[in-house]
């Protein structure tokens, strides 16, 4: 029997003003899957995973996560109920230390489990008393991903993870990102082939605001022969 | 002559020293509500005058200038309330424009109020601390001393809640990027509603505290709006050690500018924060991140 689906996108919409940037979106993540969208800039992929964060209210469609409607949901519930958005700009509190950063995800969760983070990410634990601002890309990234992994959410969105990082930092993430989707299922969007390569197990394309292809055959994502899409 | 110069000089660095209490008190709010929320919260001026009505009321119904204080800020924190709920809430997404706008709206209404219930008349409120300090032969009032603690408290407070708290912490992540933390699962909206209820209730312990300096009437929070916008100013936006460093700056600069020549009170905070901004425009404590 196959893995539940834990998220489902049916027929998302959405604009800014008057500027259409989704179109009729459909698509579905299965529990503790790895899910990677790809497209050009401007295709829609960050609009997506905000409409399904509830950081931006589609025009029409639903998000269902863990058969609960997302849409008309507050972003901080949506995040609360365990469907996480980590953006692209690598963006932790500058003016808070590493522990502050994660004291508040764990008020935010309730969930004060620190270990796991450390397991997944040992740095974090050196640089603790280290204020967000004199933080590599690298471990921002880190940090970012391990805030989010409080309160053991079923669903990571994650923006653009390699955007800036080193080839070696990618690497960590690859492998930790195979780890953590023994827990959670986790949907990438991103240009970075060999990383989605390295990641994925299913694959969207997208361009123009429209889901133009799913690629669902290992051998085809390992070679990354989706890359006309971008 | 020398003798008298030195006292002069002395009265005058500690009367600067209790304005800047109030300044401090009256613009940490300000600088709160515009850090977190982006909001210039001109109503703030209305709990400043509300609080100097409420403890002359109930100082003068029960004697107890304690009891009047907390009176004061009591009211102010269920009027705060109830203002932010219906009101002001609707403007936190909207350009800083309309929160000018309504939060005026509310400060005049706010000041119709005050006239309707207890009329036009200047209302004193009695120096509730009597006595005086000897200073280098210079006698302080007590009540002026006073000010100059309380307002030291209340910063290493504010200080304290900000920095040592989870939910100074949030406001101070909320003033860095709201959004973001609404995504890590926490609800800002609660969030603005304590800081906004809190910058209040510090208004009206500013005009609590400054009532027996003055003479209360309904007009009195419209009369510190230019030095409260130049100490925020000055400070930077959203910084509570910039008001704090600016408040004194601007207390000095108005009780010893007076001395020195009288109309200089006026115009020397101006000069000064013109000076500030041009070598620093973002204020001398402002962060570039804040451009939300």
């Amino acid at each position: 029997m196959g893995r539940p689906n834990i998220v489902e996108v049916k027929n998302l919409s959405a604009a800014y003003g008057q500027s259409k940037v989704l179109f009729d979106v459909s698509l579905k993540i299965k529990a503790n899957e790895r899910v990677s969208i790809v497209g050009r800039n401007g295709a829609g992929k960050t609009t997506l995973l905000k409409c399904m964060a509830s950081l931006l209210a589609p025009t029409n469609g639903s998000v269902v996560y863990d058969r609960t409607e997302l849409v008309g949901k507050q972003s901080y519930e949506v995040a609360r109920m365990g469907l996480k958005y980590i953006d692209q700009d690598k963006h932790v509190f500058l003016d808070l230390t590493v522990r502050e950063n994660l004291e508040l995800s764990s008020y935010a969760t309730g969930d004060y489990d620190w270990d796991k983070v450390f397991k997944h990410f040992p740095k974090l634990k050196i640089l603790i008393d280290r204020k967000g601002a004199y933080l590599s890309g690298g471990e921002r990234q880190m940090l970012m991903v391990g805030r989010a992994i409080l309160g053991d959410p079923k669903v990571l969105l994650i923006d653009e993870p390699t955007e800036g990082l080193a080839p070696s930092i990618v690497d960590d993430l690859v492998t930790t990102f195979h780890e953590l989707s023994k827990d959670c299922a986790i949907l990438t969007v991103g240009q970075n082939l060999s990383f989605v390569s390295r990641i994925a197990e299913r694959i969207y394309a997208m361009k123009e605001g429209k889901l133009v292809a799913e690629i669902t055959d290992a051998a085809e994502i390992k070679n990354s022969s989706y890359s006309h899409y971008l | 002559m020398i003798q008298m110069n030195i006292q002069l000089i002395i009265s005058a660095i500690v009367l600067g020293l209790s304005m800047s209490g109030v300044y401090f008190l009256l613009t940490v709010g300000l600088s709160l509500c515009y850090g977190l929320m982006r909001m210039i919260s001109l109503d703030q001026f209305f709990y400043y005058a509300l609080g100097a009505y409420m403890v002359y009321t109930i100082t003068s119904l029960t004697g107890s200038f304690l009891l009047g204080a907390l009176g004061a800020m009591l009211t102010t924190l269920v009027v705060a309330f109830v203002v932010e709920r219906l009101i002001n809430k609707r403007v936190y997404s909207k350009p800083v424009m309309f929160s000018m706008i309504l939060t005026f709206g509310v400060n005049l209404m706010g000041v119709g109020l005050i006239k309707y219930v207890w009329g036009l008349t200047p209302k004193p409120v009695a120096s509730p601390i009597g006595g005086s300090l000897n200073i280098l032969g210079t006698s302080v009032p007590g009540y002026r001393i006073f000010v100059i603690l309380l307002a030291v408290l209340v910063y290493l407070a504010v200080q304290y809640f900000l920095n040592k708290t989870i939910l100074g912490t949030a406001i101070r992540a909320g003033i860095d990027d709201a959004e973001k933390v609404k995504a890590l699962g926490i609800n800002i909206s609660r969030l603005f509603t304590v800081t906004f209820v809190l910058s209040s209730v510090l208004s009206a312990l500013a005009g609590v505290i400054h009532a027996p300096f003055v003479m209360v009437s309904p007009e009195m929070g419209m009369s510190i709006t230019a030095f409260a916008f130049m100490v925020v100013i000055i400070g930077g936006l959203g910084s509570i050690k910039g008001t704090m460093v600016s408040a004194l700056i601007v207390g000095q600069v108005v009780s010893l500018g007076a001395l020195i020549w009288a109309p200089l009170a006026e115009m020397a905070p101006f000069l000064v924060m013109i000076f500030i901004l041009l070598i620093k425009p973002t204020g001398l404590y402002g962060s570039k991140l804040m451009n939300r």
